[in-house]
């Protein structure tokens, strides 16, 4: 399965790459620290799972969100940021294809259960 | 005043009292009362000169009417009225004097009315055509209607002063008031300004917050999850790939310790 890991922290993508990489050895993971390229790939590489940060310089988190709802691009996004704003978590109930919004950080058990949710829930957006 | 006919002498008395007393009562103020007194008098006494003293307290309004015509009204003290009526006023027994020279003689009488006010009344006549003592019954009408219509002015003329002094304190309370509501005014758009300039900081406070919790939460985080991971990972793949990234992440916080402090030394110099 084709993961996109899309955060301009690089460490942050590196911590993250790890974890996802203990739970399953299945995966494909691609990590972006660059927004724009991430939002480039989309549409060539179309990954089953995104994991995004919403606080980014130049182009944030909403702008790919809002980028996908213009194409119709329907791929399970997981929302994974430092904010604990009320009003962002709102704000991404918009998105029908956000399935989740996590605060970081998150560990290994929040990433397995969160992979768990995805592949139990064919219909992920009941775990939001 | 000489009439052979008692019945038509009584007639005319009485017409005389009635317009007097009506005279008298239609008057506004008591500089007119001389020139009133003056018009009816004649047809009810034998005088050459009448006084009328009007006293309340050490305040005496005087009243002067003579046979000619003239009239007058003045106010004086009690200690400058003659030597005569001082004479019957501390005594209180109606005198007369009689002068050779001039042929005339004068009558006097205190009267004490209502209220403690006293009243003196003098009648000078010439002994052609002197005060005849039958008209002393009309003496004491005369004082009673000119006492009452006296006592009765000068509550009038009271009452007109408070008012008027009411209506000078009702302006004087006018201004003050717009004066407060000038102010309060003044207060109001002080606290609108004020308020709204609170509010102003309120939000850029909000704003500060926010920034500043996201700029600390994120490499805090990352911090945290490189503690996180440490039990997951091999030591060695934990020194070699981890450990640098976590020195640099905490390099990262205190940057960003030091850029929060900054923003809010910014924003206290904006306030103040």
């Amino acid at each position: 399965m084709k993961v996109f890991l899309i955060d301009d922290q690089k460490i942050t993508n590196v911590l993250n790459r790890k974890y996802l990489s203990m739970i399953r050895e299945d995966l494909e993971i691609f990590d972006f620290d660059d927004p724009e390229l991430a939002m480039a790939a989309l549409e060539t590489e179309k990954p089953e799972l995104i994991f995004l940060d919403l606080n980014m310089p130049i182009v944030s988190g909403w702008d790919i969100l809002t980028f996908m709802r213009n194409r119709k691009i329907e791929i399970p996004v997981i929302i994974l940021t430092s904010s604990s704003s009320q009003q962002d978590r709102e704000k991404a109930n918009l998105f029908h294809n956000v399935f989740s919004f996590q605060l970081k950080p998150l560990t290994k058990s929040g990433f397995n259960e969160l992979l768990e949710g995805y592949y139990l829930h064919g219909d992920y957006k009941t775990s939001l | 005043m000489e009439v052979s006919n008692p019945y038509l002498g009584y007639k005319i008395l009485f017409e005389a009292m009635v317009k007097f007393s009506a005279g008298i009562s239609m008057i506004k103020n008591l500089e007119e009362l001389p020139l009133e007194i003056n018009l009816h008098l004649k047809y009810l006494i034998n005088f050459q000169e009448f006084n009328y003293y009007f006293i309340k307290e050490n305040k005496v309004d005087c009243l002067w009417v003579n046979q000619t015509g003239k009239a007058s009204y003045s106010t004086c003290s009690l200690d400058q009225l003659d030597a005569f009526a001082q004479q019957v006023l501390e005594s209180g027994v109606p005198a007369s004097k009689y002068c050779k020279v001039s042929k005339t003689s004068i009558h006097s009488w205190k009267f004490y009315n209502e209220n403690n006010h006293f009243s003196l009344l003098l009648i000078r006549s010439h002994s052609d055509n002197p005060f005849a003592d039958k008209s002393i019954p009309l003496i004491k009408v005369v004082n009673k209607i000119l006492s009452a219509r006296i006592e009765n002015l000068n509550m009038v003329q009271l009452i007109h002063f408070q008012n008027q002094k009411l209506a000078r304190l009702t302006t004087a309370l006018q201004a003050k008031n717009k004066e407060i509501e000038a102010l309060n005014r003044k207060q109001e758009s002080t606290i609108i300004e004020k308020t709204s300039r609170l509010k102003d900081s309120n939000s850029k406070l909000k704003g500060l917050i926010q920034f500043n919790s996201h700029q600390l939460r994120e490499p805090l985080t990352r911090v945290i999850d490189m503690v996180a991971i440490k039990d997951d990972l091999p030591v060695e793949e934990y020194i070699s790939d981890i450990l640098p990234l976590l020195s640099e992440s905490v390099l990262d916080l205190d940057r960003a310790i030091i850029e929060v402090v900054q923003r809010s030394e910014v924003f206290d110099n904006e306030e103040n």
